[in-house]
């Protein structure tokens, strides 16, 4: 097979084909880079805290032939400088999508025809698991809503009807001011780049994604790629394309004078790991998009594990050990096994239509959907406890599950009629929150985070009519997102005592935009202040002041104090009064922790003795503490009952009663207390250990109201 | 007086007198409850971070309640002794790290006399008896020991000081955490209090403290210990622990014990105590107090 850098194919002129250093991304956005979504999707996290490493590699010989028989024996992986070993390996066909951003400016418009023979050519190496979108570019670029594997789909929208304007849906956004929207002569090459760059970015599907921009080399609009000048381009969009791992090909057509551009665009495709082109000959597009497929269809999957620091900022390094041969290699963005699961499109909207069905179906059996399978979601349904077979699943198959469960929910709601759509898309979206739950303290395998697999499933539920068993959903979530957002991910809750935790904006932003859709569904719902709170009080903002930090902490409290105790109560799961009950306990610690005990108190006198069990533990603790503060050690010992009483022998309160007690002069019955608390085996459940994450209290609850709403 | 008090008087100074252990496990059974009867004060006397040595009672002078008290004196040494292991299990300590670590408890055990006892609490978020008291010397049953979870350090040593009061013997505490606890309710003001209390004698081998919440803590754990008679001590903490571990209990063997029985003091309640030398140069550690019940 022919790779794509072949110097002997006619009329090719190459300009650059080998990169064999990368260097690994940063791990932030850049400047001015977009933050949200596009096209409906939704974009990946970046874990940048993981040591995993996953890198696709080309390899060439001296005449630039891929080549296809290297054994792991035959690879050098350098970090660094420093060489490790490979622990995962394979040369066989590893699923990609790819983004075709076509030119489609003045210069450009006659070669439409031609551009659909090579995207033809393209989707024709395509093996199960492969899927393509298709951009169109001149001064806005636009993209297909999806991804698909279906050749007509693909062909469809590679149509000059997109450049008229005529398919709404398809705008992207206005990189551009307005008045270069009408330019159909101009050529804005490095936004139509960032605008594929930010489309593969989405797909969550695939593990290896790769954007093929096609132009005549040349952006006439002056603009530079966002964040950065044109001179810039290529720099601002390797950060980019590297943030996710993606690799950028590129093919030049006409003329083979040098230009600014085509440097550029030589340099960001030899940075990423792909590889540019220039043709002399336009005819020679559809060949080039074969070899393009193919040389992916070859590429080498290695995993392996850096050492130590940060992989965002190291230098990793593939070499070829036997001589005469080199490499293009660039890291890709999961960090688990890359899975072979057939992925083919993701509807963008919750029950796609039947058109859609017919276009994307699946074309592999349940066995390769990781664990979800119609069987498995038909006994879910019915109340079976498939729970027991474990949920909680190794990265390679919650990658899976999860992609699995997004590929065949659609068709699982449909094959139970119309009738059964709400109350089946409750059932996918309660077996998401349980695959949620069930892998709530282990690291996702990227792209994939809980927060967008259950903002998938809020899209879904979002999508069927208000009812109470969608807003016991939208709790539950909220219930599981506050913990996947408070508690770190390998670790236990952080003690409330002592906030030290590194503040992960990102996630408390993510939590607060789901909190916001179950309030825009459920205004009347007292709880989503309370969840605000809780998050802003766990992840509060930067302060350089103890009375800034101090409201910080209480502002979310505040703001659930001032909702009128008089709103109605019918219906919600819980009342605004013990909302409130619960915010004043909770702002009592915080008053505790910046030394306002008498402050406390008044609280937890205005809060009153609260029923719930686990609030009352708290509450108990909190006066207790305040009390001794206060030298009350008598009151303080009344108040420590309290808790005790609500959870006995849990050991913070039991250990903060004996204590108490000592300093009461009893120090008998402390001691017999405590030495009691020692020997429990198991020891009892312990609120304290939940007061970071409180409204998971109410889950176990919530999901069996939802389990018995979703039977038939 | 009450009758049980004359009890736990004669079963304290027979004990003190003797050396000799009473059966493992018989703690509870004939604990000294700080009566006004006899009250056990252990004493560390330090030159700089010397120990002195050769000290005998008319060295000292102890007030109870501003009241100067005849005072009997012993070594510790010459004791027999009660050990607290108060040992981190959190998730740091897992895979090698824990093995290695019931290799140093093991150690620690067989450091110990016959006559000494051991007692091995373990913590990750909760904290459990591991083992009940135990004689010295004996093989320590640890492989049932798991690792994982959360860092309850203060909430492990609060629980030691107040599950195992000052009994009828010296007794010392050793924790050791490897981590920044992230877990607890109890902090460490409150942990310097109750040893303050105790009269145990606490000793920390701790990872050093990046944050500075973890210094502030370290600080207040520091003068806990340093007033109970005992000391905290920083660096390699797992490969470092049986030898952080004989450093303490060599340095608590040199110390004192003062006995007394209280005169001119009759209320009950919590007595402030003073123990000082003659020789004001030196520095002196003792319990503040005890509780007359």
């Amino acid at each position: 097979m022919v790779p794509f850098a072949d110097r002997r194919l006619p009329g090719l002129v190459l300009w650059l084909v080998v990169a064999a250093m990368v260097a690994a991304s940063a791990s932030h956005v850049p400047a001015g880079a977009p933050q949200s979504g596009t096209a409906g999707g939704v974009r990946p996290a970046f874990h940048a805290e993981s040591d995993a490493v996953w890198m696709a590699a080309t390899v060439l010989d001296e005449a630039g032939r891929l080549v296809t028989d290297l054994t792991k024996d035959d690879f050098e992986v350098l970090d660094n400088g420093q060489s490790r070993d490979v622990s995962f390996f394979r040369n066989d066909a590893v699923p990609f999508s790819i983004v075709v951003m076509i030119d489609m400016s003045g210069s450009m418009l006659g070669a439409l025809p031609l551009a659909r023979r090579a995207v033809s050519e393209l989707v024709t190496t395509f093996m199960p698991g492969d899927r393509a979108n298709v951009g169109l570019f001149a001064g806005i670029p636009t993209v297909a809503p999806r991804f698909s594997a279906n050749l007509q789909t693909i062909l469809g929208w590679v149509s000059v009807d997109r450049i008229a304007g005529s398919c709404r849906q398809w705008a992207y956004r206005p990189l551009l001011p307005p008045e270069a929207a009408g330019k159909g002569g101009v050529t804005a090459l490095w936004n139509a780049i960032e605008c594929g760059i930010e489309t593969a970015a989405v797909d969550s599907e695939t593990p290896r994604r790769v954007v093929l921009v096609v132009s005549d080399g040349e952006d006439t609009m002056g603009l530079g790629p966002p964040g950065g000048a044109p001179q810039d381009a290529a720099a601002v969009l390797t950060k980019l394309a590297a943030q996710y791992g993606i690799m950028v090909y590129a093919i030049g057509i006409r003329g083979p004078e040098p230009s600014s551009s085509r440097e550029q665009l030589a340099k960001l495709a030899a940075n990423t790991g792909g590889g540019y082109a220039q043709l002399t000959n336009r005819d020679d597009l559809p060949e080039m998009f074969a070899r393009v497929g193919e040389e992916l269809r070859h590429q080498y999957i290695f995993g392996f594990t850096a050492g130590g620091a940060d992989v965002s900022a190291r230098t990793f390094e593939v070499r070829v050990r036997r001589p005469g041969l080199s490499t293009r290699a660039r890291r890709v963005s999961v960090h688990s096994a890359p899975p072979v699961m057939v992925a083919t499109s993701i509807p963008n909207s919750p029950v796609p239509t039947a058109s859609e069905e017919s276009v994307d179906a699946p074309r592999l059996g349940d066995a390769a959907l990781g664990a979800v399978s119609f069987s498995r979601l038909d006994a879910y349904e019915r109340g079976e406890a498939i729970e027991a077979s474990g949920l909680s699943l190794a990265p390679m198959d919650l990658f899976a599950a999860v992609q699995g469960l997004r590929r065949m929910a659609p068709a699982w709601i449909r094959a139970g009629g119309t009738e059964a759509v709400a109350r089946r898309t409750l059932a996918v979206a309660t077996y998401a929150l349980d695959l949620v739950d069930q892998n709530s303290r282990v690291d996702w395998p990227e792209p994939i985070t809980p927060y967008d697999f259950v903002e998938w499933a809020c899209s879904m539920v979002r999508g069927t009519p208000a009812s109470p068993a969608e807003r016991s959903w939208q709790l539950a979530s909220t219930a599981l997102l506050e913990r996947v957002t408070v508690m770190p991910r390998a670790g236990s809750p952080i003690g409330a005592l002592q906030p030290d935790v590194p503040i992960s904006l990102p996630a408390k932003n993510r939590f607060t935009a789901h909190v916001r859709h179950g309030e825009e569904r459920y205004p009347e719902e007292p709880l989503w202040g309370l969840a605000r709170a809780i998050v802003a009080d766990a992840l509060p903002e930067f302060a350089e002041t103890r009375a800034g930090q101090r409201a910080s902490r209480i502002k979310g409290y505040e703001n659930v104090l001032s909702r009128p105790t008089v709103f109605g109560t019918d219906g919600q799961f819980t009342s605004v009064s013990l909302v409130q009950q619960e915010a004043r306990v909770r702002m009592a610690l915080v008053e505790l922790v910046f030394g306002n005990s008498e402050a406390a108190l008044r609280l937890l006198d205005q809060a009153g003795t609260p029923d719930d069990p686990a609030l009352r533990y708290w509450y108990g603790l909190f006066k207790g503490r305040a009390l001794e503060t206060a030298e009350r050690s008598a009151d303080a010992v009344a108040a420590y009952r309290i808790a005790f009483a609500a959870y006995p022998y849990a050991q913070a309160a039991t250990t903060a009663l004996g204590a108490a007690l000592v300093t009461d002069h009893q120090s008998t019955e402390a001691s017999a207390l405590v030495s009691r608390m020692l020997l429990l085996r198991p020891p009892p459940s312990d609120p304290w250990f939940a007061y970071r994450t409180p409204l998971y209290r109410h889950w176990p609850d919530l999901r069996r109201e939802l389990r018995s709403a979703i039977k038939p | 007086m009450k009758s049980g008090h004359i009890i736990a008087c004669v079963t304290v100074l027979g004990v003190l007198a003797s050396g000799v252990s009473g059966v493992a496990g018989r703690q509870n059974a004939s604990q000294f409850r700080a009566t006004t009867d006899v009250v056990i004060v252990p004493v560390s006397v330090k030159s700089g971070t010397r120990v002195v040595p050769g000290l005998t009672a008319v060295d000292f002078e102890l007030l109870d309640e501003g009241i100067v008290q005849d005072v009997t004196l012993r070594m510790v040494e010459t004791l027999p002794i009660d050990v607290t292991l108060v040992v981190d299990t959190s998730g740091s300590v897992r895979g090698r790290a824990l093995e290695q670590f019931k290799g140093n408890v093991r150690r620690i055990a067989e450091t110990l006399q016959v006559n000494d006892r051991l007692r091995l609490l373990t913590f990750a978020a909760n904290v459990s008896d591991a083992s009940g008291l135990q004689s010295g010397g004996v093989a320590l049953d640890v492989e049932r020991i798991e690792a994982g979870g959360a860092t309850s350090f203060y909430t492990a040593l609060a629980a030691a000081v107040v599950a195992f009061p000052l009994a009828e013997r010296p007794q010392f505490i050793f924790g050791f955490s490897d981590g920044a606890d992230n877990m607890s309710f109890e902090q460490p003001g409150q942990v310097r209090s109750l040893v303050l209390r105790s009269g145990n004698a606490l000793y920390l081998q701790m990872g050093q403290s990046r944050s500075a919440p973890g210094r502030e803590a370290e600080k207040v754990l520091r003068d806990a210990a340093e007033r109970s008679g005992g000391a905290l001590y920083t660096g390699d903490v797992t490969a470092g622990l049986p030898e952080g571990f004989e450093r303490a209990l060599t340095d608590f063997r040199t110390s004192y014990v003062l006995t007394y029985t209280p005169r001119g003091v009759s209320r009950s309640g919590w007595h402030n105590i003073v123990v000082r030398t003659k020789e004001r140069k030196y520095t002196v550690r003792a319990r503040s107090g005890y509780d007359a019940e």
